[in-house]
């Protein structure tokens, strides 16, 4: 029997003083081998999944508490780039809004992959104005923006795409837009629609380009 | 050589005792009971088992109950007490060793009144630092760049890594501790960045004091032990990132 303790973190994070063995079975390894190679991928690819999908719990109530453990749990691996103050609020406004009271019986609870988009989001924008959050019916988080008659929403996809819809006043006209995009080309997408007037400082949005570490000869 | 940094790369912080002989279900949850004065919200710690049967190349899995896992209401705090370990977790962001070690030691005073818990059979400490890099033309790209413990390959013709992951154990020192240093390269979940991950684990497992004074007198060690091994794995360049 092979048992693997879960951690705080959904991985095996908690484990202390383990060997950790790359999972590589050789082709000329028995069939229990290979039994054992894909049991393991397919645990290990469960528990890295955490929250696959949007879900209706059995228990809404559990599905609430599960899903607000698991972003909360997530925000710790980039905690350290958010001050305490942005981190309490953006708690508060995930309490309020996932309090199993007003939450509508018949929407989907929000998926972990789609709460890494948001967080991503803004850590990559930086936005000086909070977002309202709120979430879709089918399960994803939503963003929305307002300065007067100037409207942003951003839905969150897994995966880091972004569905937005915007509304703002451009050379005397009211404009309206919307699409799908992805968080590194968001940038570009929001341009001609001056996204400081949501963000404030969304100019320090950039586009990110794939990159390889190499390793030097030591001098 | 001890540093404070502006945002610390831990995103988790462990330290765990392992007792000598496992403990009952009702020992965890007298334990428990006690514990959850501390914390806002209590679950049950599973182990995720599966049985594989070679004749039939068939599998079941099941979940196996190991004890009590208690929660801040921010979720940083982990305290988790299991038939075979009392484990205390702090996840980022991470503060101090004084804050971090002091709330272990709160928990452990409630712990070891249970006299089949203060009996143990090792200690450890782990430290997991994740350092983000931005991906820039003007960043350096080398992982001998940021971190001192990297693989070395012939030049020749290899291109560059796409991933690795080392492992090290070694003795540290003379008082018996025992170094587990894991680096890798990770996803980061910043955008635009790539990761290299420094897993740091320090263990004891000679003969482990029973009094409290000297069990945590081993840990400011370990902790000494654990500081002196990321120093001496970071670069400069990494200390500017997290300064």
């Amino acid at each position: 029997m092979i048992s693997f303790p879960t951690s705080a973190q959904g991985s095996m994070n908690l484990l202390v003083g383990r060997t950790l063995v790359p999972l590589q079975p050789s082709t000329g390894f028995g069939k229990v081998s290979l039994l054992i190679d894909r049991e393991i991928r397919e645990a290990v690819r469960k528990l890295a999944a955490n929250t696959p999908a949007p879900t209706r719990a059995a228990s809404l109530e559990d599905g609430l508490y599960d899903a607000l453990s698991s972003y909360k749990i997530y925000t710790a691996q980039v905690a350290m780039y958010l001050d305490l103050d942005q981190r309490n609020k953006l708690f508060s406004q995930l309490d309020s809004l996932l309090d199993n009271q007003e939450w509508p019986q018949e929407d989907m609870i929000p998926s972990l992959l789609s709460y890494m988009t948001l967080l991503r989001l803004l850590l990559a924008i930086q936005p000086e104005k909070r977002p309202g959050l709120g979430s879709s019916s089918d399960g994803f988080f939503i963003a929305a923006w307002t300065n007067g008659d100037a409207r942003l929403t951003v839905t969150c996809l897994p995966n880091d795409i972004l569905q937005f819809v915007l509304s703002r006043d451009l050379d005397g006209h009211k404009e309206r837009a919307a699409g799908v995009t992805t968080l590194t080309r968001l940038s570009k997408v929001l341009a001609p629609y001056n996204p400081s007037t949501w963000f404030s400082n969304a100019e320090q949005l950039r586009p990110t380009r794939a990159r390889t570490l190499t390793v030097r000869p030591m001098e | 050589m001890l540093r404070a940094y502006r945002a610390p790369p831990i995103t988790e912080a462990v330290i765990e005792f392992q007792f000598r002989q496992p403990v009952s279900m009702d020992v965890v949850n007298k334990i428990s009971g006690r514990l959850a004065g501390n914390y806002v919200f209590q679950d049950h710690d599973k182990a995720v088992n599966f049985l594989l049967d070679p004749n039939t190349e068939t599998s079941k899995t099941n979940s196996l109950w190991q004890g009590v896992r208690h929660s801040s209401v921010d979720r940083a705090d982990i305290s988790v007490i299991r038939t075979v370990a009392f484990a205390a977790s702090r996840l980022a962001p991470y503060t101090t060793w004084e804050d971090f070690s002091a709330r272990v030691e709160r928990d452990w005073d409630i712990v070891r009144k249970s006299d089949v818990c203060d009996d143990l059979i090792r200690v450890g400490t782990r430290f997991i630092n994740r350092i983000d890099i931005l991906d820039s033309p003007e960043a350096p790209k080398g992982i001998n760049d940021y971190l001192t413990i990297f693989p070395v390959m012939p030049a020749s013709k290899f291109g560059s890594i796409n991933s690795y992951f080392l492992q090290v154990s070694r003795q540290y020192g003379s008082k018996g501790l025992i170094v587990i240093l894991n680096s890798a390269l990770g996803a980061s979940p910043l955008l635009g960045h790539s990761a290299l991950v420094l897993d740091i684990d320090v263990s004891f497992a000679g003969q482990v004091p029973r009094r409290k004074e000297e069990l945590w007198h081993l840990l400011g060690e370990m902790r000494d032990c654990k500081n002196d091994v990321f120093e001496e794995c970071i670069t400069d360049l990494t200390r500017e990132l997290i300064s």
